[in-house]
């Protein structure tokens, strides 16, 4: 797709912003279609490095389908967009705000409610990687 | 700097954005209030937690 549309490439921003403008509307187009199974965060997100202990890649799992599940059911779109660029991508203010058309005033306040709305629903879920009282060492816990 | 002011600039402050004055400020207010201290930790590990998820080359 990027390739048959190198030549709206016009030099205005940067190569990484216009190629993130094409995946996103993808991402959307796909999403419409798929809206059904709301499955694509979840196939196209991963937690890497298991190191095959049993115990350690349940709690592993578990913690991953919570966050998954959060990010994927609880966030509206406008908010997990602006989440997945800057948390899992580390896009800078200016390259989401490129990406989305958004000001950078309403960049940080659309990542700031994104943020606080996340971390709601993972009290709500009361994960336990937030609570202060949980007191489990296991290593695939602490590492997460 | 009240704690309603500083909570609404926890993202800025994780991501280094604010200036050194307004950094200070907000640092200072988190070791003297115990509350918004407690909601900066939780803050902090949701998006730690967050950012351990990783894209699929």
């Amino acid at each position: 797709m990027a390739y048959r549309k190198i030549h709206t490439f016009l030099y205005k921003a940067k190569f990484r912003t216009w190629l993130s403008k094409i995946a996103l509307n993808l991402f959307r187009q796909k999403h419409r279609q798929k809206r059904k199974h709301e499955s694509l965060i979840l196939e196209e997100i991963m937690i890497p490095g298991e190191d095959g202990n049993p115990e350690r890649k349940i709690i592993k799992s578990e913690l991953q389908w919570c966050i998954i599940h959060n990010l994927q059911h609880h966030l509206p779109e406008k908010y997990r967009v602006v989440l997945v660029l800057r948390d899992l991508q580390s896009f800078s203010y200016k390259e989401i705000s490129e990406t989305l058309g958004w000001s950078i005033s309403k960049t940080k306040t659309m990542l700031h409610r994104g943020r606080q709305l996340f971390r709601n629903t993972l009290l709500n879920a009361k994960c336990k990687a937030l609570t202060d009282d949980y007191c489990c060492t296991c290593e695939g816990v602490q590492d997460l | 700097m009240k704690c309603q002011k500083v909570i609404s600039l926890f993202t800025e402050y994780y991501d280094d954005e604010l200036s050194q004055k307004i950094r200070t400020a907000v640092k200072d207010h988190l070791d003297q209030c115990e509350e918004c201290k407690a909601k900066h930790k939780e803050f902090n590990k949701s998006i730690k937690l967050l950012k351990k998820l990783k894209p699929l080359e």
